[in-house]
């Protein structure tokens, strides 16, 4: 049985910067008397960092399982995305350096979206063995013929690319 | 998209931050500050001067404060909404303000959708019928727009509105509106006026826009996998819908960042022709006079405009087109 975490090292620069963007935008709004117009805006970038805050608690209480039949999300909201009911997949690649060219992919991520009608699993490319849940569902989609976009093609194309890059070069997933 | 979202507008926090020290520091460089050169002006008047009023003046506004210690007042104020003192005008920064911010936005936001709903369809136009006569006289006229000075067009463009229309020359409203609380008469002759400023400052980079769009979309309609969809029968205009035109807009959105300060600095000059009751002629008299609260106000506003669009081009290019790029291109 494996288990797929999001490794501490990345969910504590998450908990960060939810952290300091929430602190930002909340001290204001305590100290002070904001008028109406920044009151509203530094609410909604306080509640905009506790979301991520929020997300980023639940990244690291999830754990996911590939399993015969289907991949399982263990934590807060436990689902089983089962193979057979997947209706379709994206893969999207964000960077927040300013022309996301990096062969090494450090730094962006991806973040893999499998829909079903019993509704969307996300996962981002922190999590561990990250390479080889994108493996197992290419492959569902693949066997399953389900069709995939242009962007979600290129970047799983790109992936594999760099991944055997790496694995050339003596690193590791 | 959510996680991109979140660290774009917290990577936001240190590039203001970074912008406002400048600004400080930009508008603390002149020797003197607002009441030296004020002491100046009475002086060369010949007018008698209290200097313990300045003093306690300076004393009262924090002028002897050290620099740094100003500067954390400013920042903290700023954040709080508190835009700080006018020294010139003797009011706080925001009731100088008044409307000035909302109509600098309302005039660059109109300016920006003008300048993409005329350049966007002829970039397509004449991309799609290259070198056609439609091309030819297009271009031209895009030419035009690029090569006539704002000023000359601004004055062009009155005196017709005047003669036609019966607009009353200069100004963003009637003068019966002017300090007046908004109402929906004062909103008719904002949009009966917007009209000339927007023009005039648009033109210029509508025939950027439409140079730059239709080398774009030149270029993807050449690549094969658009001839393989011509050779297959597929419609033309899903042809040029579906991939081509939006391989084309990346770096139309790419340039929202670049646009907004564009359009306010380049309204800053027309403003002063047009006498529009916009930030830029009141932020270059605040310039002149060193009345640092009022300037680091607007200066620090069209910061945050400019990080905003930048901001916002980025989510929209995130969401157009989440692709791993190896060297600059696309993996194909």
């Amino acid at each position: 049985m494996m288990y797929h975490r999001y490794p501490l090292r990345s969910l504590i620069w998450d908990y960060l910067r939810a952290g300091a963007g929430f602190l930002i935008a909340a001290v204001p709004i305590a100290i002070g008397d904001p008028g109406m117009v920044f009151f509203v805006l530094l609410t909604t970038l306080a509640l905009l960092f506790l979301g991520y805050g929020l997300r980023t608690l639940r990244q690291h209480l999830t754990a996911y399982e590939i399993r015969p039949d289907g991949i399982v999300s263990h934590g807060p909201f436990k689902r089983l995305q089962a193979w057979d009911a997947i209706s379709g997949i994206h893969l999207r690649y964000y960077s927040t350096t300013r022309d996301k060219v990096r062969r090494d992919l450090k730094h962006g991520w991806l973040e893999l979206k499998i829909a079903s009608p019993a509704g969307k699993l996300r996962i981002d490319s922190e999590v561990q063995g990250f390479a080889m849940i994108l493996d197992a569902v290419a492959k569902v989609a693949e066997e399953r013929k389900i069709e995939v976009d242009e962007t979600t093609a290129e970047n799983l194309k790109a992936f594999r690319s760099a991944a055997v890059g790496t694995a050339a070069a003596g690193g590791n997933d | 998209m959510f996680g991109y979202a979140v660290r774009r507008v917290l990577m936001m926090v240190p590039t203001l931050l970074a912008i406002s020290a400048i600004v400080f520091v930009i508008i603390q460089l002149p020797p003197g500050d607002y009441f030296t050169t004020y002491l100046n002006e009475l002086q060369s008047r010949g007018e008698s001067v209290d200097l313990n009023k300045i003093a306690f003046l300076k004393q009262q506004y924090g002028f002897d404060r050290p620099l740094y210690l100003q500067y954390v007042y400013w920042v903290g104020g700023l954040l709080q909404g508190d835009l700080g003192y006018s020294f010139e005008y003797e009011l706080p920064v925001r009731t100088v303000v008044g409307d000035r911010l909302l109509l600098t936005f309302i005039l660059s936001f109109t300016t920006i959708v003008f300048t993409w709903l005329v350049a966007f369809p002829i970039g397509v136009y004449t991309a799609v019928r290259q070198y056609s006569v439609g091309d030819y006289s297009l271009t031209f006229l895009g030419f035009i727009g690029l090569a006539t000075p704002n000023f000359l067009l601004a004055l062009v463009l009155q005196y017709l509105a005047h003669v036609w229309f019966g607009t009353s020359i200069g100004g963003l409203m009637d003068a019966q509106y002017i300090d007046q609380p908004w109402s929906w008469g004062k909103t008719g002759s904002v949009f009966a006026h917007i009209w000339i400023p927007v023009i005039v400052i648009g033109t210029s980079g509508t025939a950027g826009l439409i140079r730059r769009l239709r080398a774009n979309l030149l270029d993807e309609l050449r690549k094969q996998y658009v001839v393989t969809a011509h050779a297959k029968g597929m419609h033309p205009l899903k042809a040029l819908l579906k991939y081509p035109l939006r391989m084309a807009l990346n770096p139309f959105i790419a340039d929202i960042g670049n646009l907004l300060p564009q359009v306010i600095s380049g309204a800053a000059i027309v403003s002063v022709v047009l006498s529009l009751p916009t930030t830029g002629p009141m932020l270059l008299r605040a310039l002149q006079s060193q009345d640092m609260y009022l300037a680091g106000s607007f200066l620090m506003f069209l910061a945050a405009l400019t990080v905003i669009g930048t901001l916002l081009s980025d989510l929209a290019l995130a969401a157009l087109d989440p692709r791993i790029r190896f060297g600059g291109q696309a993996v194909s």
